[in-house]
Order: C-alpha cells, then sequence, then structure tokens
C-alpha cells in the first residue's frame, strides 16, 4: 500500500502526461481520483484546467497534502492519454509499488510518436485528399500533396523551436498560401482557392474543437469556453497567415 | 457520378486516417479512425445530394460520426476523442473559412459576413451534434451505474 504522498505523486504524474498531450480535463480529472482512490484515504479531490493541475488528499487522521502543476507547453500526443488511460485502470486491479508505477509513467512519457519523417507524408496525404473533399482537381491534388509535405515540415522544424503557438500557425497559414501560389504560377495546379482550402486541413484545431465541446457538457465550464477560444483563435491566426501571403503576393 | 461517389470516399478514408497519425494516435486504432471519417463524409454527401442544406448535412454527419466513436471506443477500448477528432476533420468548414477571408482582403465586407455567418452555423451544428450524443451517452452511463451498481 503507497502512502498518501506518494500516491498523490503518481496521481499527478499521470495527470500531468495526459493533459500535456490534449486530453479533456474531466478525464485528467477522473483518472486522478481514480489513482487516489487506491489508497486509504478520506478525502482526494482534483482541480484541473488546460493550464495546470491541483489535487488534494487528506488521510484518516486530517493529514492535508495539496499539490500543484503549471502546464506550460502542450503538444497532441493520442497515444500517451490512452497508454495512461490503460494504466489508470491497470492500477486500481494490480498492486503496483511506488517505484513501478513511477517506472510506468515515465515509459509512457519518453514513448516516441511517428517519426519525423513520417509526420509530413501524413500531412502530405490529408492535404492532397481533403483537396478532392472540397472539389479540386487531380492536378489541385498533386500540388496540394506537395504543399503539405512543406508545410508540415516548417511546421515540425517550428515546434522544436519552441515558439508560442500563435507564431507558428500565423507562418503555417503563410506558407500554405505561399506555396500555393507558387505551385499555380508554375502551372502545376488549377484553382489556387481547393489546393489553400485542402492544406490548411493539416492545422485545423480538431482537438481544441472536441475537447472545448466535451469538457463544456461535462459542466467544467473554465476548461470549456478556454478551448473555444483557442480553436476559434487558430483558426483566425490560420486565415491571418494565409491573408498575409494573399495580399502581399498576388 | 458513382465513381466519383467512391472516390470521394476512399479520399475521406485517407484524410481521416492521415490525419489521426498527425495527432499519434495507436496504430490499431488507425483503421478505424479512417472509418469514422468515411462515414461521416457518406453522410454528408447523402444529405448533399437530397438538397439538403450544408448545415443539416454536417449536423447528421458529425452526429454519425459521434455515435460511431462511441461504439468504436468501447469495441478497442481507447478513449472517445481518438475516433471523434480525425472523424470530423473532413467536416470542418475550411472552404466557409477561406472565402470569408478572402472577402475580407477584397473588402467586400456583404460575402465576408454571409459566408462568415454560415461557416459559423457549420462549426455550430457539429458542436449540437456532438453534445446531443455525448450527452445522451452520459445520462444513459448514470442510468447504467444506478442499475448495476448496488
Amino acid at each position: 500500500m503507497m502512502s498518501p504522498k506518494e500516491l498523490i505523486e503518481v496521481a499527478l504524474l499521470a495527470g500531468e502526461i495526459m493533459l500535456k498531450n490534449g486530453a479533456e480535463t474531466y478525464r485528467v480529472e477522473d483518472t486522478m481520483v481514480r489513482i487516489c482512490s487506491k489508497g486509504n484515504l478520506k478525502f482526494a479531490e482534483s482541480f484541473v484546467i488546460p493550464t495546470g493541475i491541483v489535487a488534494t488528499v487528506a488521510d484518516e487522521e486530517n493529514n492535508f497534502l495539496t499539490i500543484s502543476k503549471r502546464i506550460k507547453n502542450r503538444t497532441i500526443d493520442l497515444n500517451k492519454i490512452s497508454l495512461v488511460n490503460q494504466f489508470s485502470r491497470d492500477f486500481q486491479k494490480h498492486e503496483y509499488s511506488y517505484a513501478q508505477s513511477i517506472k510506468i509513467l515515465n515509459d509512457i512519457q519518453n514513448k516516441k510518436g511517428y517519426s519525423n519523417t513520417m509526420t509530413p507524408i501524413a500531412a502530405a496525404l490529408v492535404c492532397c485528399f481533403s483537396t478532392i473533399l472540397f472539389g479540386g482537381k487531380i492536378v489541385d491534388a498533386i500540388s496540394a500533396f506537395f504543399v503539405g509535405l512543406f508545410t508540415q515540415a516548417i511546421l515540425n522544424i517550428l515546434n522544436l523551436r519552441k515558439l508560442s503557438y500563435f507564431i507558428s500557425y500565423i507562418i503555417g497559414g503563410f506558407s500554405t498560401a505561399t506555396l500555393a501560389l507558387i505551385t499555380v504560377n508554375f502551372h502545376l495546379g488549377i484553382n489556387l482557392d481547393k489546393i489553400i482550402i485542402g492544406s490548411v486541413m493539416i492545422m485545423t484545431p480538431g482537438v481544441a474543437i472536441t475537447n472545448a465541446i466535451r469538457d463544456t457538457i461535462a459542466g467544467d465550464l473554465l476548461s470549456g469556453v478556454a478551448r473555444g477560444v483557442e480553436a476559434f483563435l487558430i483558426a483566425i491566426f490560420i486565415a491571418a497567415g494565409a491573408g498575409i501571403a494573399l495580399s502581399i503576393l498576388k | 457520378m458513382e465513381k466519383s461517389f467512391w472516390f470521394q470516399l476512399i479520399s475521406a478514408f485517407l484524410v481521416s486516417f492521415s490525419f489521426a497519425i498527425l495527432t499519434n494516435s495507436p496504430k490499431k486504432t488507425l483503421i478505424f479512425c479512417g472509418i469514422s471519417g468515411m462515414i461521416g463524409w457518406f453522410v454528408n454527401i447523402i444529405f448533399l445530394r437530397s438538397n439538403f442544406s450544408p448545415i443539416i448535412g454536417v449536423f447528421f454527419a458529425a452526429l454519425t460520426v459521434n455515435i460511431f466513436s462511441e461504439i468504436f471506443a468501447r469495441l478497442l477500448k481507447n478513449p472517445v476523442p481518438i475516433f471523434l477528432i480525425p472523424g470530423i476533420i473532413p467536416l470542418v468548414p475550411g472552404a466557409g473559412m477561406y472565402n470569408t477571408m478572402t472577402a475580407l482582403i477584397k473588402n467586400n465586407f456583404d460575402t465576408a459576413i454571409k459566408t462568415g455567418i454560415q461557416t459559423l452555423l457549420i462549426a455550430g451544428s457539429i458542436a449540437i451534434a456532438l453534445m446531443l450524443v455525448t450527452s445522451f451517452n452520459w445520462i444513459f452511463k448514470v442510468f447504467q451505474k444506478i442499475k448495476f451498481g448496488k
């Protein structure tokens, strides 16, 4: 049996991994409370917003223990959320020691996603086939393929530099429109608008949109509004980036 | 016509499949992410070809995507958003956003307001569809707990 202090440390690490990689806040809260319910605690509560975690536990003698964690940079890695989810279920069933559970969680945290060569290809496929969905011709789809390949490569480099997210979205929108203009000028594509519409799909804030809705229904109004604003701003930044490129270069 | 129909479905599958790679979904879920995107686009096409407004089409498409995501989530024991996020990507009103932006660049405010509001309504109909399914699902869960809890 773990002490309350060890238990809350495990819960905090699990919650941190989930929140950093794009989980809904209610899911993080549930997971943390579920992990804490394993010990002999009188009270366990966690409060999570997209930028931070606060958790409190109390043992039988009313010794309260509060721990808080600020989340500064966030990425998206749904695989890690799925793994931590699985871990919290296993944690309830089996008797894990403190060292064991910290090791499992650290392994999850250090897990690599799809490789840096794989993501541009996936992005290129998204752009290519969304261009077809929005009514582009085959030639447009082929030029969108290359636009997506280069845009995702640029975004990967920007992510490594840890720039603030709105700058990378503006640059992403800008480079998409610029590359699309180049392909049209070289007569590779025909419909400029279809290529751009298809190519900005890789930057759409899908995670922010779904999390905003699911958080709002769960009653986490604060997180829901925060994520809704995030999604809206990302859309505006992409449009602004593309708009700057179009109005300067056209 | 029929040929392009199948072509569109395959495209929607590949869009969702590749987007799932961008969000680092687990390997064994990728195919199902693609399927959920394909189902959503199928519903959307059916409604558009029956001359419904795009808002209604996207609404029912998002509804279907969410129902299937809940089913896949239970089958594969993974969180619902893993299937939901790639599934709704083809429905996101990218074209509306682009048209609003270009109208603003050309100082064409009437068109900008018209397309802007239509884009917002489509985005809102996705939100309402997801809200409906998710809240029904949670009501169902509460009843299950009462039934099997004690």
